[in-house]
């Protein structure tokens, strides 16, 4: 085994295990969201609270379909050949996002501190 | 030796290189620019999103609108509108003369309840110089007699009005600058924009690949963060027209500046402030003074005979919204009571 | 660049190691359901060993045909997006693993080879999603996606080292042809 994995090689490993880890951080913290939106080419098509939800239902997009429950959204099936979008399972914290990249459609919380910062105009 | 180093380290970069460019491409954090001013008499704020160079098109927006100020405005003597009060026949441009056009078509509709011609009435007033009193009848009388939007003149190429008349077009002006400042974005390369021209707001496109804005409308007498509600709309034009805005007080009674061109006193009818939601400036700047002038009531119907939509606030306290805006606005101050009008059954 | 160069011999042998990468990457797809707690987009990357014994052969012209024909072989069974993203991942992962060839780290072997070519792949599908969502939202995901890559490349890696004698013993039939210089 020693000929085949050398000392560079582990040190590689650390290296990449301790930045995963980095990167988890930010999500341990990150509470659960409360808006999520669906997108479609990019432009936001359908912004949820989450919070708001009482009984759990079923959003059809370009072929996928997606379940929105109380406080988590997600892929539940779709006809792409990937069928990778229904693996990202059921996001319900802030940041996490979801993808269905040959449909180009995509669900996304959003984080905290994008909530409300202020109307964007005021008249009078 | 060198060479392979060389080709190595070109390698290395350009992968970086690409990553880089990769991650902030998707970034939909865009490029906006503001700017706040002021121009046409009024506080101008302007807040652009996306496009390749947001601050040359903010100057050319600033331009827009002080080019609009010198073809609107009362105090400039060169104006076109200052011209025309004088008896001169002017050559208008194509927007100056469809904003006439628009002013007269509403004057028609309502019978003359909404009157660009009160010039005189309002000189008389001089609401805001800071030296007002209540005007004498025979002055009010005199006034009034000058003020008829049937004696102004405006065909396809120019205008001219009856000698003693005088045009006044603060009700629309403040819109007609937006309709302006939209048409030439629809030529850029702007994603989005939010323009507020003195509380007339121009919503363009959309902010950061969202297409919703949020406006909130401001609680009449408040302060300037004190809102009565919030509105969430996608492009289109918002104007308020209230009485708390300009005013004098005298004996203990308040004067506004939305003067009545029937009794040439400032309008009684009911109502507090009225918000209007319409794709066109010009039209939601002047339907909201004629809803004010025309009460509740008629003006509603005024408003559905347009389809456009709006926020009422009586003086005792009630806020109806149209139809349209039923899930697009929330109250958010206490002591109000929400109506929504469904339109002529 | 005169390893490996493009004649006829190599063509053939590029061509068979493109098809070994292909028929790898046909088992990994029958594989791939039965891995629990596999994540989207990762993948053990069987296909990857090919890969790696072309570049730590030399033979750096080679690298292109399984690449390009297992891109081109995921065009035409799972679209457009999925070819983007098998191409961008492929072309990353290559490139990192020729830099780290031609780096000569003598205390750096296969294994770390492999760890830091899988986890390019992923990024390069990574960044491949962004144009196609429009957003940069899917980042989060980049530390679930290094753990795995981490892991599927130590796997590979290894295997490579394990294989390498047999694939150098068999480059050295096409030494006197490509003009190929490589240590061994």
């Amino acid at each position: 085994m020693k000929e085949y994995v050398k000392r560079g090689d582990l040190v590689i490993l650390i290296g990449v295990l301790v930045l995963s880890g980095l990167l988890y951080v930010p999500l341990l913290f990150s509470r659960g969201g409360t808006v999520a939106e669906v997108l479609s080419d990019g432009e936001v098509v359908e912004r949820i609270d989450l919070d708001s939800v009482n009984e759990p239902y079923t959003i059809k997009i370009r072929g996928s379909v997606i379940l929105v429950e109380p406080g988590k959204i997600g892929y539940l099936e779709s006809d792409c050949p990937n069928g990778e979008c229904v693996r990202f399972g059921m996001l319900s914290r802030a940041g996490a996002a979801a993808a269905c990249v040959p449909n180009r459609t995509m669900i996304r919380i959003l984080s905290a501190n994008r909530e409300k910062d202020g109307p964007d105009a005021v008249t009078y | 030796m060198a060479e392979k180093r060389y080709r190595t380290v070109l390698l290395a970069v350009s992968i970086v290189l690409l990553m880089t460019f990769g991650v902030f491409s998707g970034c939909r954090k865009e490029e906006s620019a503001e700017f706040t001013g002021f121009s046409m008499d009024t506080v101008i704020s302007v807040k652009l999103y996306g496009g390749n160079s947001p601050d040359s098109v903010l100057q050319d927006v600033s331009g827009i609108f002080t080019e609009t100020e010198q073809v609107l405005s009362r105090h400039i003597e060169s104006s076109p509108v200052s011209a025309l009060n004088r008896g001169e026949t002017v050559a208008g441009e194509k927007w100056f003369i469809t904003l006439l056009s628009k002013n007269l078509y509403l004057s028609e509709e309502t019978d003359g309840l909404f009157d660009p011609t009160v010039g005189p009435l309002i000189d008389l007033w001089s609401i805001g110089s800071g030296n007002e009193k209540v005007p004498s009848e025979e002055a009010l009388a005199d006034a009034l007699s000058h003020v008829s939007y049937e004696r102004v003149h405006v065909s396809s190429e120019n205008i001219t009005i009856e000698p003693g008349t005088v045009l006044d077009l603060g009700a629309s002006g403040k819109g007609a600058v937006l309709d302006r400042v939209r048409d030439f974005l629809c030529g850029t390369d702007t994603k989005g924009a939010v323009v507020s021209a003195g509380g007339s707001i121009l919503l363009y496109g959309s902010k950061n690949g969202s297409r919703d804005f949020t406006v909130a409308v401001r609680l009449p007498d408040g302060g300037t963060s004190d809102y009565l509600g919030v509105l969430t709309l996608q492009e289109t034009c918002v104007s308020t027209s209230g009485s708390y805005e300009r005013y004098f007080t005298e004996d203990g009674v308040r004067y506004h500046h939305i003067l009545s061109p029937e009794s040439g006193f400032p309008a009684e009818t009911g109502l507090v402030s009225v918000t209007v939601v319409y794709p066109d400036g010009t039209m939601s700047d002047l339907l909201s003074t004629a809803v004010f002038l025309l009460g509740e009531e008629e003006g509603l119907k005024l408003l559905y005979g347009h389809q456009a939509e709006g926020v009422l606030v009586t003086e005792d306290g009630r806020v109806i919204v149209t139809e349209g805006l039923k899930d697009r606005f929330r109250l958010t101050e206490e002591g109000y009571t929400l109506e929504v009008y469904e339109g002529i059954r | 660049m005169k390893n490996g160069r493009l004649n006829a011999r190599n063509i053939a042998y590029y061509g068979i190691a493109g098809t070994l990468a292909i028929v790898l990457s046909m088992l990994e797809s029958v594989l791939v359901p039965y891995i629990p707690g596999l994540p989207p987009g990762a993948k053990p990357g069987l296909s990857n060993v090919v890969v790696m014994l072309l570049a730590a052969t030399g033979q750096t012209a080679g690298l292109l045909f399984p690449v390009l024909m297992k891109s081109i072989f995921v065009l035409l069974t799972r679209g457009m997006s999925a070819f983007l993203m098998s191409l961008s991942g492929g072309i990353l992962s290559a490139a990192a693993m020729i830099l780290m060839h031609r780096a000569k780290l003598k205390s750096i072997g296969e294994a770390g080879i492999g760890i830091v070519s899988a986890c390019m792949h992923n990024a390069g599908q990574l960044l491949v999603s962004f144009f196609y969502t429009g957003t940069a939202a899917l980042i989060w995901y980049l530390p679930v996606l290094l753990l795995f890559g981490a892991a599927a490349g130590l796997a590979t890696g290894i295997f490579t080292a394990v294989l390498l004698p047999h694939a150098r013993r068999l480059a050295v039939l096409f030494r006197k042809e490509s003009g190929s210089s490589f240590t061994t």
